[in-house]
């Protein structure tokens, strides 16, 4: 009969151990031979955490929890060492074993390997982002494989978008999918410098150019020779400098200040800007001749607004990266947290989620960041009350009612005015629904409604 | 020399990556000065191993470990011995005797990462006890021998 059981334990693809009342191994299958790496003759009669070292058995082990309580535990996700020393990932279940008289005689372990789904896992997330670039949306889906096609030629690049939408990732990405890729990327914030400081700093100067001036010193231009030069913000440069700017993007040359010999400039130009370049060139902000020669191509990123349904994709970025940084085990957001930050407008676009993220880590002493470990502006909606108005006029508060009420009405007349039914499909509970409809004045027929 | 182990309760941590305690003793010789022990709370296995590293940790004997954070440690020039179970007192006297590979602490299926220690190869100390027999895994050289014999 244990032949029997033996021969069955062997046949299964989980793993499968036990142990008695001291923890000592008792029966080791084939697969837990083969997950753990550990033969069953090394395995038998040792303890249970040196042959199954699992992330959990110093500190919740869940067998011991199993056998203490009488309560089973189903698939919980740890990770185990095996004999290698590979991490591997696994689900775990465990049972008490008893004996014919029904008394505790130790306890069951059944694990199943899950290398090939986390394996498939980030492989899937992997189709969610793009050189560092997280998105599923549609437009920046199709920016993505754009992008491989830019890349490949030398033409500039324009890219357009609010500030936090990701211009200078888009720019890495570029640089770093095209032939240049294993020159230098050389990036240049036009906007942060006075235009006398931006000119030396992009086109060097020659020793002898101005006081000081006691050494040459390369400009951009010349330090990402075989690579690509960011110019971010360009809206911003000066006129004059917009000149110069033209003759390297025409000629493909320069002249460093004090410089009597053009050189070669060897690079390829991607330029960003959050302002309306083609409103600047009509106001006169802007030379005509300079803008149709940087919009070669032109790429819009959308701001976070308009791409909603990516903020659950960058929260959970956000979160890993912040829990690396600080040393957290932060799992996601309340689900009322995660509303407040669906509905919030962004104006400061991804910068502005990571912010808020990085906030929300330091402050969270939960796995969950909950409503209140985020920053108050995200609560205080009155400041935007007065602003914000639809097109008929209404304040956001009066167009989102009027939006909601539309929508439970619509909801409640699809379920023939059931109340139970609409609150399920929903997602609400059915008082919610009954306060909604009262706050809301939706009007239900006389014969449905049993509050009139 | 400061000789570090992870421990829980009267044995040592089976996992370094979780492990929660480190038991620090300073060693003069063969003489002890010190001894105290750390809570390691980091999860994230850079920070661990800069906790590690400001204890001026010599020598590590820990139980299992990961590959990534077996690397980092060494990286860090710390001496790490693998696959160690047992009590932290026995073992640590062993490994001062310079028996600690030939007194039974070895986990069960240990190879050691490749990690030498006092002239003797823990991987193929570890080997040694390993047969691959029905495990899909290459005979090893000591094996052949002690089946022939």
């Amino acid at each position: 009969m244990e032949d029997q059981t033996q021969i069955i334990l062997d046949s299964i693809a989980d793993g499968v151990f036990t142990v008695d009342q001291d923890w000592k191994i008792t029966s080791f299958n084939r697969a837990a031979e083969r997950i753990t790496g550990i033969r069953k003759e090394d395995a038998l009669g040792r303890h249970c955490w040196d042959v199954f070292r699992a992330s959990i058995c110093e500190k919740s082990c869940v067998l011991r929890q199993t056998m203490e309580t009488g309560r089973q535990v189903i698939n919980e996700a740890i990770f185990i060492v095996n004999a290698d020393g590979e991490r591997i990932p696994i689900s775990i279940s465990t049972a008490i074993l008893k004996d014919k008289g029904g008394n505790m005689i130790g306890g069951v372990e059944t694990f199943r390997d899950l290398s090939l789904v986390e394996a498939l896992r980030k492989e899937l997330s992997g189709r969610h982002s793009f050189h560092d670039i997280i998105s599923k949306d549609k437009e920046m889906l199709r920016l993505f494989s754009m992008l491989e096609q830019i890349s490949e030629s030398d033409t500039t690049v324009l890219l357009e978008g609010e500030s936090g939408t990701g211009k200078e990732l888009f720019a890495k990405a570029i640089h770093s999918l095209s032939p240049r890729g294993e020159g230098p990327m050389v990036t240049i914030n036009c906007g942060a410098l006075p235009d006398t400081l931006l000119e030396s700093e992009i086109f060097g100067y020659k020793a002898g150019a101005f006081t000081d001036a006691k050494k040459d010193k390369p400009g951009r231009l010349a330090l990402a020779r075989g690579g690509t030069l960011f110019l971010d913000e360009i809206g911003d440069v000066s006129p004059a400098l917009q000149v110069r700017l033209l003759r390297v993007l025409q000629d493909r040359t320069f002249e460093p200040l004090g410089g009597t010999k053009p050189e070669t400039a060897d690079v390829r130009v991607v330029a960003a800007t959050n302002k309306d370049l083609a409103g600047l060139v009509k106001d006169g902000g802007f030379r005509e001749d300079l803008y149709y020669r940087i919009n070669v191509v032109r790429l819009h990123l959308p701001p976070l607004r308009q791409r909603k349904g990516d903020i659950p994709l960058l929260i959970e970025f956000f979160i890993k990266k912040f829990n690396y940084l600080n040393s957290k085990d932060i799992q996601g957001l309340t689900p009322a947290a995660l509303a407040l930050v669906m509905a919030h407008d962004y104006p400061g676009n991804i910068r502005e989620l990571e912010n808020m993220i990085e906030y929300a880590s330091v402050v969270c002493k939960d796995s969950l960041i909950g409503v209140e470990c985020l920053p108050d502006y995200l609560h205080d909606t009155s400041g935007t009350k007065e602003k914000c108005h639809d097109k008929e006029g209404r304040s956001i508060n009066d167009s989102w009612a009027a939006t909601e009420k539309d929508f439970i009405y619509k909801a409640l007349m699809k379920n023939r005015w059931n109340r139970n039914a609409t609150a399920v499909q929903l997602g609400i509970h059915p008082t919610t629904l009954w306060r909604k409809i009262k706050r809301l004045n939706i009007d239900i027929p006389d014969k449905y409604g049993r509050t009139k | 020399m400061r000789i570090a182990i992870p421990v829980w309760d009267d044995k040592i941590s089976p996992v370094l990556d979780t492990a929660s305690k480190l038991l620090v003793v300073e060693m003069d010789g063969r003489k002890e000065t010190t001894r105290f022990e750390i809570y390691l709370d980091e999860r994230e296995l850079t920070r661990r191993c800069v906790r590690i590293r400001r204890m001026e940790v010599n020598t590590l004997i820990c139980g299992a470990v990961s590959r990534p954070f077996s690397r980092i440690l060494t990286a860090s020039g710390i001496n790490i011995i693998p696959d160690i179970a047992g009590h932290p007192e026995a073992v640590l006297e062993a490994y001062l005797k310079g028996n600690l590979l030939r007194s039974g602490f070895m986990m069960p299926g240990c190879r050691g990462h490749g990690q030498k220690y006092g002239g003797n190869d823990v991987y193929k100390t570890c080997r040694r006890r390993r047969t691959q027999k029905g495990m899909g895994k290459t005979v090893s050289h000591y094996d052949s021998k002690e089946r022939r014999t």
